[in-house]
């Protein structure tokens, strides 16, 4: 009797100090959130300050709820689990609802506005695949990484040098063809830009209902729910605040060409890296540079928000094989989401939520990819 | 076929370490940063910024940034 009130006394003791210990991590990484602001918004200005708390938010939010575009799609495919669909789904109609009529009021504004190329249907194709078998899109890969998870931490190199590379021959792609992009706002108007896309995705979510599996969903509670909410809220805040819409792998891309020229390679005969544009964001600090700035927030938000729950650093359970096809996967990421412009959030969140052509077909393409992606998973052993 | 089961806590504190070099290293090498030539704190009725990149711009449209 006394040995078990001891035991117990023992494990609510432990638990006590494990919690606090949590507490006070998560409130130091807090305290590196708010130093981060101060520093960036001293040294290159408060528009790069505030982009950097959008990021945080980002990664909090995509963390806490395990907000994952790949999963949401992984569990749709074999299973029929349509919480992870819908959910992005409003992330994209909250965002649109804010972003559309900005747009529309605003010229100066940047809609996700990719060209519609031959690169696009390729490259959204294989990205769709290759999520799959790395088991992380482009936001996916960042907090998985700024979590602490060691496959991600893997990946995300392979990630941003896939990046660079894609970016340094887009331009060879873009001469196979390409049609100019197109977007909605301009070509029908605010109003009927959201009837027509809130429709397009409402019939869709009818479509997943019809066909919704029976098993229990991967996600329970309305955590899902808040977090697409919020994040299409901050990827409105994103446009007003940068004047373009929320991306990931320019960043990435311009973080691989940066390290590529510290090693001594000169860029500036490449035909994208040279650019007179490029040339500039190579030789200003990163700090400078908007989708940096966020993807820098996203990384430290997502270990803020895993500190909190006790989920930082997860152990992982996978065979040499796994960890070499996710890391070859996390290098045709980076490839393909350059040509296809953009990932899940350059052109299929931000894509359709600002009325660009370009984010329809790749939410196609992708998806295609990833029927075939979820395959070569499941050929490599690999869990949903 | 070999299988790792475990946790790295050492790792994120390595990643996170990498991170910090790798941007005070880009801070001391790139041109210094014009404090009078900042953007507004907000694109909203300003624009984006002139060389501001974004994955879905078009790098050889003759409108491109």
């Amino acid at each position: 009797m006394a040995s078990t009130l001891n035991s117990t006394l023992h494990t609510t003791a432990a638990q006590t100090i494990n919690q606090g210990q949590r507490r006070l991590g998560s409130g130091l990484l807090m305290l590196g959130g708010l130093a981060g602001f101060a520093a960036i918004t001293w040294l290159v200005g408060w528009r790069q300050g505030l982009l950097w708390l959008i990021g945080l938010g980002y990664g909090v939010l995509l963390s806490a709820a395990a907000f994952g575009f790949t999963t949401g799609w992984r569990v749709w495919i074999p299973r029929r689990d349509t919480i992870g669909l819908w959910a992005q789904f409003v992330g994209i109609a909250v965002a649109m609802l804010i972003s559309v009529p900005l747009l529309a009021a605003q010229p100066a504004l940047q809609g996700a506005d990719g060209p519609l190329s031959i690169s696009l249907l390729i490259g959204a194709f294989v990205f769709g695949a290759a999520m799959q078998v790395a088991d992380g899109c482009g936001s996916g890969t960042l907090y998985k990484a700024g979590l602490g998870h060691p496959v991600s931490l893997a990946v995300l190199p392979a990630f941003v040098f896939g990046s660079f590379l894609g970016a340094a021959q887009l331009p060879a792609w873009l001469s196979l063809g390409a049609l100019p992009p197109v977007n909605l706002v301009h070509r029908l108007g605010a109003t009927e830009t959201l009837i027509v896309q809130l429709a397009a995705l409402a019939l869709l979510a009818a479509l997943l209902w019809r066909f919704r599996g029976t098993q229990p969903s991967r996600w329970r509670g309305p955590a899902v729910w808040w977090a697409a909410i919020g994040l299409g809220l901050l990827a409105a805040a994103n446009l007003v605040v940068a004047g373009q819409p929320w991306g990931i792998v320019y960043g990435l891309g311009l973080w691989g060409a940066k390290i590529v020229q510290a090693l001594g390679f000169d860029l500036s005969g490449n035909a994208f890296w040279g650019l007179p544009a490029q040339q500039a964001q190579l030789h200003a600090t990163v700090l400078a540079d908007n989708t940096s700035v966020t993807d820098l927030g996203l990384l430290l938000g997502a270990l803020i928000a895993a500190s909190w729950r006790g989920k930082a650093s997860p152990a992982v359970s996978l065979p040499a094989r796994q960890w070499l096809a996710s890391v070859v996967a996390g290098l045709l990421l980076g490839y393909s989401s350059r040509l296809a412009f953009g990932c899940n959030v350059g052109a299929y969140f931000s894509g359709i939520a600002t009325g660009s052509l370009h984010g329809w077909v790749w939410f196609a393409c992708a998806f295609a990819g990833s029927l075939v992606g979820v395959r070569v998973r499941h050929r490599l052993g690999m869990a949903d | 076929m070999r299988t790792m089961h475990r946790k790295f806590p050492w790792l994120i504190a390595l990643f996170w370490a990498a991170v910090v070099v790798l941007l005070v290293l880009d801070w001391r090498v790139s041109t210094p940063h014009d404090r009078f030539a900042e953007p507004p704190p907000l694109a909203l009725g300003n624009g984006p910024a002139a060389d501001a990149g974004h994955c879905s711009l078009d790098p050889v449209a003759p409108n491109s940034r």
